[in-house]
C-alpha cells in the first residue's frame, strides 16, 4: 500500500508544472511579504544614523525584557518632554535639529510613541483589562447559577478560565508578528496550487481511459482510490505547511528579526480577546495545523467533485467557483456575530485568525465550545465523510467482483 | 459547409458555448435585478420631491442657482420654525382656527418638497467642491452603472471555459495531430480563435448593454453629455469626458480586456496543451495581481486585469492620511490618457502576437514556409514575460408596548441607562440585581468603539442594538482598515440565550480580501439610529430623518414618512406618532396607511396597555386617556402637563406649572378615578333595571287586580240588595276569577321583591370586594413583582386573545 501511495504521489504531484507553480507562487509570496514590510513598516527607511531602523534597535536594547517601573519612568522621562513640546503643533519642523535623535522633534515623538510607549502601555494595561473580564465572567457565572441558566454558567466559567491570570510581563518588538498574524495572501496561493494539484488526481486517468485498465489490476479499484486520497492528503498538508513556513521565514527575513515570537498572542492588539493562551510561536504551529485541516477538507471536496468528470475543465471551473463562494462568504462573515457561519465554513480554518483572534463560543449540545475547536471537529468530520464518499463511490476492482461472484 | 461553420457548431453547440453565454447573461440580469440598491436612497425615496428641485437646478451650478438654493434653505428653515410657532399659538388660543389654517397652508406650500430638498442640498455641497465640472442631475442611474468596479466573476469563469475548450478539447483526444495533417488546419485554428474571441466580445458587450438597459429603465440615465465628475466616484478625475463617453470607453476597455484574457488562454492552451494548467495560469495571471497588488500597480501591468476592471483609467488621484505622522499618502495616482494608450497599445500588440503564435502553431508542416524553431514555446513565453515586465513602473415580536421616549420593561427585567457611563444595565425586577448589558464579559473591554445603541423589549425578550467598529492593520484582510458593524441581538430573559437576528456593515465603501468596492448607502442610516422596534415581519429603525422599515426576509428598506422628533409608540402592529400638525396619528404596518386618531391634537403621548395617554392641546394641555383607536377619551388629570411617559409599569406626568412629577398606576388609577358605586352599579345596572321594570309592572297589575276585586265585591253587595243591574248568578261566578288574579299578581310581586333584595345583597358584596381591591393599590405600589403577580391573578381570571390581536 505504501508503495502504491508513493507511486500515486509521484505520478500526480511530482510533476514539472506543479513544481514550477510552487517556485513561481513562492516567489510571488515572498515579494508580497517584502511589499508589506516596505508599505507598512516605518522601520523600512534605510540604515542611516538617524533612520528609525537604526535608532529603534538602539533604543530597543534599552527597553526590551521585563517591564519594570524604572524602565517605564525612563521612557516617560524621554517621551513626556517631547509630547509637551509638540502638543500644540508649534514646534520647529526642521529636519536637522541636533538636539533630537532623528533630526526632527515630531519624528522623535512618533518613533517613541509607536514602537515603545503604545506597546508598553498596552502590555501594562492588559492584565487589568483581562482581570476585569475574568471578574465579570465570575460574577455572571454566580448570577447564572442563581437563575438556573446552566449553559450560560458554563460559558462564563470557560471565559473565566481563559482570562484569569493573563499578563504580558515582558516588553518585546511586536511589529513583525503583528503583520505576520494578519497576513493571508498566501492562502489564495495555497488554494490555487492545491486546486491544480488535486484536480488531476482522478481526471488524468479518466482522460486517458487508464481508469478502465486500472480496474483489471489487482492493485486497482478502491485500493488505488484510497492511495489517491492519501497521496492528495499528503500533498494538501505539505502545500499548506510549506506556505505557513514560507510566510514566517519571509516575514522574519523582511523585518530582519525573529523578536516577539515568545510574546503571548494577546500581546497583538487584534488578538486582545484571543481564544487561546499561547505564545506567538505556539500560535504559529497551531495556525499551521488548522490551515492544514482547512485545506484538507476543501481538497476532499474538490476531489469528490472532480471524480465524476472526464476532463479537467468543468471540475476546475466548478471547484474554483465553489472555492470562491466559500472564500467570499467566509471573508464576508469573518467578523460577524453569526458564529456558526464561521464554524461551518472550512475557509475559516485557513484564515484562522478570525476564529482564534476572538473569544467566541458556540453551544454544542449544551456545552460551550470555542469556535475554533468546533470548526476543527466539524471540518474533520466533514473531511472524513467526503473521503469515505470518494472511497465508496469509486469503481470496485473487477478481481474482487469475480471473487465475490465465485 | 465551411470550416468556420463546423467550428462554430462544435464550439457553440456541442461544447455548449452558447448555453454558457446565455446562462451568464440570464444569471447576471437576475442577479442585478435582485441585488441592486440605489446609490443614493434619498433621491429614490423622495423622487418626485427631488425632481421638483432638479427641474430648477438641472445642469451646471450657476451663481443664481446657488443663491436660489441658499434662499430655499433659509425659507425651509424659517417655514419649519413658523409651523411650530403657529401650532403653539393656535393651541394656546392666541390665534383662531382660520388664522392657523391660513398660516399652515402658507408654510405647507414651502415645505411641500422638503425631503427632496435635503437630497438636492447634499448634491449641491458636493458640486460646490468643483462647480466647473460637476453638474446637477439624478445620479442614481449613472452611479449604479459605474458602481461595477470589481472583477465580473461570472464573465471571468465563462471566458475560462470558452477559451480553454477551443484547443484543449482537441489536445485531450489527440485530434490536434490529425488536424495538423489536414490542408485546412490553419483555417480551422483561425476559425476557432475568431469564434472564441467574438463570443467573448459579444458576451462582454451584451453584459454592458444589459446593465445600461437595466439602469436606464430603473432609474433613468439622463444627460449623458454632462461631465463624468458629476458622479462621486469620478469626482477627482481631471479627464474632460462626458458620462456617456465614459461608459462607452469603459465598455470598450472591458471588451478588450475580455478578448485579451481569451487570447492569453488560447495561447496558454496551445503552449501547455492541458485543461487544468491552462485554466490555472489564466486564473493566477488575473487573481494574483488582483488580490495581491495595489490598484496603483495593477493599472500598470500589460495584463487583461486592468482592462477587465477599467474604471481606474478614468478615476482621479486619491490619497489617505498616515495615522501616525498625518502625512498624505497617495493610494491611487490618476493615469494620464497617454499612459493608458501606451498600455493599451502594448497589450494589443501582445494580444496580436499571441494570436499569431497560436495560428502559427496550428499550421501544418506543408503550409509552413520555415522549419519549426526549437524551443519556440520558451521564446514566446520569454517575449510575453518581457512585455509584462515592461509595463511595470515602480515610480507610480410583535406584542410588546414600545415608547421611544421612555424605556420599557420586560416581564422580569428592566433596562437602566446610565447617563454618565453611557452604558446599559439589566435590572431584575424581583430582586433588583443589576447586570451589565450585554451579558458578555468581553463586551467593550478591549475596544472603546463597541457599545449598545438602543434597547427594545417584548415579553420575555430583550433586543439590543450593538455598534462595533473594527480597525485592521492589514489591507489584505477581510474588511477595510475601518469597518462599522451594527447588529441586533435577542436575549431570552428566561433561558439567557443570545441570538444575533440582524447584522449589517454600515460603511458604503467596503473591502473584501483586499479588494475595495462600493455599495449603496442603504445601511448608512444605521450609524445614526438611536432607537428601534420590531415585529415578526420587519425591523423599524428610528433616526432623526424618520423611521426606516427593513423587511426581515428580503432585507428591503423603506423610509416611512413619520416625524421622529416626538415620542414613537408601537404595539406590534401599529405605530403611533404625532404628525407635523400635532395630530395623534396611527400607521398600520400591514396596510402601510396612516391616519389621525379621532382628530386628537396632542402635545405628547404614551402608549400603555390601557390605551393612549395624551396631553390634549385642545383642553389646556390636560392629560387624557383614550383607547388605541382614539375613541372613548376621558380626562385623567386637570393639571396642564408638559410630558407624559410610560415605563411599562406606571405612567409619569410632568406638570407644566412646577415641573413636578406625578406617578400613578394606570390599573388602580382608573378604579379610584370613578366612585365605587358607579363601577359596581354599572356592572349590574341592566339586570336591576329589568328587575325594577318587572316589579313596577307587577305592582300596577296587583293594584289593578285589587281595585277590580273591590269593585266586584261592592257590585255583588248591590246585587244582594237588589240595586245592581247585573243578574246575581253571573256576579257570583266573577269574584273567584278576579281573586285568583289578585293572588297571582301578589305572588309575582313577592318573588320580584325577593329577587331585588338578593341583587342588592350582591351589590353590597361587590362593593366590599371592590373596596378591598381598591385598597390594594397602595400595597401594589410598594410590592415586589411576586406580590404584584398575586394581586393581578386575583383580579384577572383569564385573558382571552382573539385572532388578529
Amino acid at each position: 500500500m505504501i508503495r502504491l501511495i508513493r507511486y500515486e504521489f509521484i505520478k500526480q504531484f511530482c510533476k514539472r508544472s506543479i513544481l514550477t507553480l510552487f517556485v513561481v507562487f513562492s516567489l510571488a509570496n515572498l515579494c508580497k511579504i517584502y511589499g508589506e514590510y516596505k508599505s507598512y513598516s516605518y522601520l523600512a527607511d534605510g540604515n542611516g544614523e538617524q533612520s528609525w531602523q537604526t535608532l529603534h534597535w538602539q533604543l530597543y536594547e534599552e527597553y526590551q525584557g521585563e517591564i519594570t517601573p524604572e524602565k517605564v519612568e525612563r521612557l516617560l522621562a524621554v517621551y513626556a518632554p517631547l509630547v509637551e513640546a509638540t502638543s500644540d503643533m508649534t514646534a520647529s519642523t526642521a529636519t536637522d535639529n541636533p538636539n533630537t535623535m532623528t533630526g526632527n522633534l515630531y519624528s522623535d515623538r512618533n518613533l517613541l510613541d509607536r514602537y515603545f510607549v503604545q506597546p508598553m502601555q498596552y502590555f501594562y494595561e492588559y492584565s487589568g483589562r483581562s482581570a476585569q473580564v475574568a471578574n465579570r465572567a465570575r460574577q455572571n457565572a454566580a448570577l447564572y447559577g442563581e437563575w438556573g441558566a446552566v449553559y450560560q454558567q458554563r460559558e462564563s466559567g470557560a471565559i473565566y478560565n481563559l482570562y484569569a491570570g493573563r499578563t504580558i510581563p515582558v516588553f518585546a518588538y511586536r511589529e513583525m508578528c503583528n503583520y505576520y498574524l494578519n497576513y493571508d495572501f498566501s492562502i489564495v496561493l495555497t488554494l490555487l496550487i492545491s486546486l491544480y494539484g488535486v484536480i488531476g488526481t482522478f481526471v488524468n486517468e479518466r482522460e486517458t481511459q487508464m481508469d478502465m485498465l486500472l480496474l483489471v489490476n489487482p492493485g486497482g479499484g478502491r485500493k488505488t482510490a484510497l492511495a489517491k486520497i492519501i497521496a492528495a492528503t499528503m500533498f494538501l498538508l505539505l502545500t499548506s505547511l510549506w506556505f505557513s513556513l514560507l510566510d514566517l521565514i519571509g516575514f522574519a527575513v523582511s523585518f530582519q528579526t525573529f523578536e516577539g515570537l515568545a510574546l503571548p498572542v494577546f500581546a497583538i492588539p487584534n488578538f486582545a480577546a484571543a481564544s487561546v493562551n499561547l505564545s506567538i510561536f505556539q500560535y504559529v504551529l497551531l495556525s499551521a495545523a488548522l490551515k492544514c485541516a482547512g485545506a484538507w477538507v476543501i481538497g476532499m471536496l474538490w476531489l469528490l467533485v472532480s471524480m465524476f468528470w472526464k476532463n479537467a475543465l468543468l471540475p476546475f471551473i466548478i471547484n474554483f467557483a465553489l472555492c470562491m463562494a466559500l472564500t467570499v462568504s467566509g471573508a464576508a462573515c469573518a467578523y460577524s456575530n453569526f458564529f456558526w457561519l464561521k464554524v461551518l465554513n472550512p475557509y475559516s480554518l485557513l484564515t484562522n485568525r478570525v476564529l482564534l483572534g476572538k473569544t467566541e463560543i458556540v453551544n454544542l449540545v449544551g456545552f460551550p465550545v470555542l469556535t475554533w475547536q468546533a470548526a476543527v471537529w466539524i471540518s474533520l468530520l466533514a473531511g472524513l465523510t467526503l473521503a469515505a464518499a470518494i472511497y465508496f463511490l469509486s469503481a470496485e476492482n473487477c478481481h474482487h467482483c469475480i471473487r465475490r461472484a465465485k | 459547409m465551411s470550416v468556420f461553420f463546423y467550428e462554430w457548431k462544435k464550439l457553440m453547440i456541442f461544447q455548449r458555448g452558447l448555453l454558457y453565454i446565455l446562462a451568464t447573461l440570464l444569471i447576471s440580469t437576475v442577479w442585478l435585478a435582485v441585488t441592486d440598491r440605489p446609490q443614493n436612497s434619498a433621491m429614490e425615496e423622495y423622487r418626485e420631491e427631488y425632481e421638483w428641485y432638479l427641474e430648477r437646478l438641472d445642469g451646471a451650478c450657476t451663481e443664481e442657482k446657488a443663491a436660489w438654493l441658499e434662499q430655499e434653505a433659509q425659507a425651509i428653515t424659517e417655514a419649519r420654525y413658523s409651523r411650530t410657532q403657529s401650532q403653539e399659538s393656535y393651541y394656546n388660543g392666541q390665534i383662531t382656527q382660520e388664522q392657523y389654517e391660513r398660516q399652515i397652508a402658507e408654510v405647507s406650500a414651502v415645505l411641500i418638497n422638503e425631503h427632496g430638498f435635503e437630497a438636492a442640498y447634499q448634491q449641491y455641497l458636493y458640486i460646490c467642491e468643483n462647480t466647473a465640472n460637476r453638474y446637477f442631475l439624478n445620479t442614481n442611474g449613472w452611479a449604479g452603472l459605474f458602481s461595477a468596479q470589481t472583477l465580473d466573476f461570472p464573465l471571468f469563469l465563462v471566458i475560462l471555459i470558452l477559451a480553454a475548450t477551443a484547443f484543449c478539447s482537441e489536445y485531450s483526444c489527440q485530434m490536434d495531430a490529425l488536424l495538423r495533417t489536414a490542408p485546412q488546419s490553419r483555417k480551422s485554428a483561425r476559425s476557432k480563435a475568431i469564434i472564441t474571441l467574438c463570443a467573448v466580445f459579444a458576451l462582454c458587450g451584451g453584459l454592458a448593454l444589459i446593465r445600461f438597459a437595466f439602469f436606464g429603465i430603473k432609474y433613468g440615465l439622463p444627460h449623458g453629455e454632462y461631465p463624468v465628475q458629476s458622479i462621486a466616484s469620478f469626482g477627482g478625475s481631471t479627464k474632460n469626458i462626458s458620462l456617456l463617453a465614459a461608459y462607452l470607453i469603459l465598455t470598450v476597455l472591458r471588451c478588450f480586456g475580455s478578448v485579451y484574457l481569451a487570447a492569453l488562454l488560447l495561447f496558454t492552451s496551445v503552449l501547455v496543451k492541458k485543461y487544468a494548467l491552462t485554466v490555472v495560469i489564466g486564473v493566477a495571471s488575473t487573481l494574483i495581481p488582483y488580490i495581491g497588488m495595489s490598484r496603483q500597480i495593477c493599472y500598470h501591468l500589460p495584463l487583461p486585469l486592468p482592462f477587465l476592471l477599467a474604471t481606474g483609467f478614468l478615476k482621479g488621484t486619491s490619497s489617505t492620511e498616515d495615522s501616525l505622522t498625518g502625512e498624505s499618502i497617495v493610494t491611487f495616482l490618476e493615469r494620464s490618457p497617454q499612459e493608458a494608450l501606451t498600455l493599451l497599445g502594448l497589450s494589443a500588440a501582445s494580444c496580436s502576437l499571441m494570436i499569431w503564435w497560436v495560428l502559427r502553431q496550428n499550421t501544418n508542416c506543408w503550409q509552413s514556409e520555415r522549419k519549426l524553431i526549437k524551443r519556440h514555446s520558451v521564446a514566446a513565453l520569454s517575449l510575453l514575460l518581457l512585455f509584462s515586465l515592461s509595463g511595470c513602473s515602480v515610480a507610480k415580536s410583535a406584542t410588546g408596548i414600545f415608547n421611544s421616549a421612555s424605556h420599557s420593561v420586560s416581564e422580569n427585567y428592566s433596562v437602566i441607562f446610565n447617563d454618565q457611563t453611557q452604558t446599559y444595565s439589566l435590572a431584575n425586577r424581583a430582586t433588583g440585581v443589576l447586570t451589565d448589558l450585554p451579558l458578555s464579559p468581553l463586551f467593550g473591554i478591549f475596544s472603546d468603539e463597541e457599545y449598545v445603541k438602543a434597547v427594545y423589549m417584548d415579553a420575555t425578550y430583550i433586543y439590543y442594538m450593538v455598534s462595533r467598529t473594527e480597525r485592521h492593520v492589514d489591507r489584505v484582510g477581510s474588511y477595510n482598515s475601518t469597518a462599522t458593524q451594527v447588529s441586533i441581538v435577542r436575549l431570552n430573559t428566561e433561558t439567557f440565550d443570545e441570538q444575533v437576528i440582524f447584522e449589517k456593515i454600515t460603511d458604503s465603501e467596503q473591502s473584501l480580501l483586499g479588494i475595495d468596492y462600493t455599495v449603496g448607502d442603504t445601511w448608512r442610516f444605521l450609524q445614526y439610529c438611536y432607537g428601534f422596534f420590531l415585529n415578526e415581519n420587519s425591523f423599524f429603525f428610528i433616526t432623526n430623518d424618520g423611521i426606516t422599515e427593513v423587511n426581515r426576509t428580503t432585507q428591503r428598506t423603506q423610509m416611512l414618512d413619520i416625524p421622529t422628533k416626538g415620542n414613537i409608540a408601537f404595539d406590534g402592529m401599529t405605530i403611533y406618532f404625532i404628525n407635523e400638525n400635532s395630530l395623534l396619528t396611527a400607521y398600520d404596518t400591514k396596510t402601510h396607511k396612516a391616519g389621525p386618531l379621532q382628530n386628537i391634537v396632542a402635545y405628547d403621548f404614551c402608549l400603555t396597555e390601557q390605551g393612549l395617554y395624551f396631553i390634549n392641546r385642545l383642553d389646556s394641555d390636560c392629560v387624557y386617556l383614550c383607547g388605541q383607536d382614539g375613541a372613548h377619551s376621558s380626562k385623567i388629570s386637570n393639571d396642564p402637563a408638559l410630558s407624559v411617559g410610560y415605563d411599562g409599569e406606571k405612567v409619569t406626568i410632568i406638570l407644566k406649572s412646577d415641573g413636578k412629577e406625578i406617578i400613578f398606576e394606570p390599573l388602580f388609577d382608573k378604579m379610584t378615578a370613578i366612585s365605587g358605586e358607579q363601577i359596581v352599579g354599572l356592572a349590574l345596572q341592566n339586570q336591576l333595571n329589568d328587575l325594577q321594570a318587572d316589579l313596577s309592572k307587577a305592582k300596577s297589575e296587583n293594584t289593578k287586580a285589587n281595585k277590580e276585586y273591590e269593585a266586584l265585591k261592592s257590585e255583588l253587595l248591590k246585587a244582594i240588595q237588589g240595586k245592581s243591574e247585573l243578574p246575581k248568578d253571573v256576579l257570583s261566578e266573577m269574584p273567584e276569577e278576579v281573586r285568583n288574579k289578585v293572588l297571582e299578581s301578589s305572588k309575582r310581586l313577592t318573588d320580584l321583591t325577593l329577587q331585588l333584595e338578593q341583587k342588592n345583597g350582591i351589590i353590597a358584596d361587590m362593593k366590599a370586594e371592590y373596596d378591598r381591591i381598591a385598597s390594594w393599590s397602595e400595597i401594589f405600589d410598594q410590592s415586589d413583582m411576586a406580590v404584584k403577580k398575586m394581586i393581578c391573578s386575583y383580579i384577572i381570571e383569564k385573558v382571552v386573545v382573539h385572532k388578529g390581536y
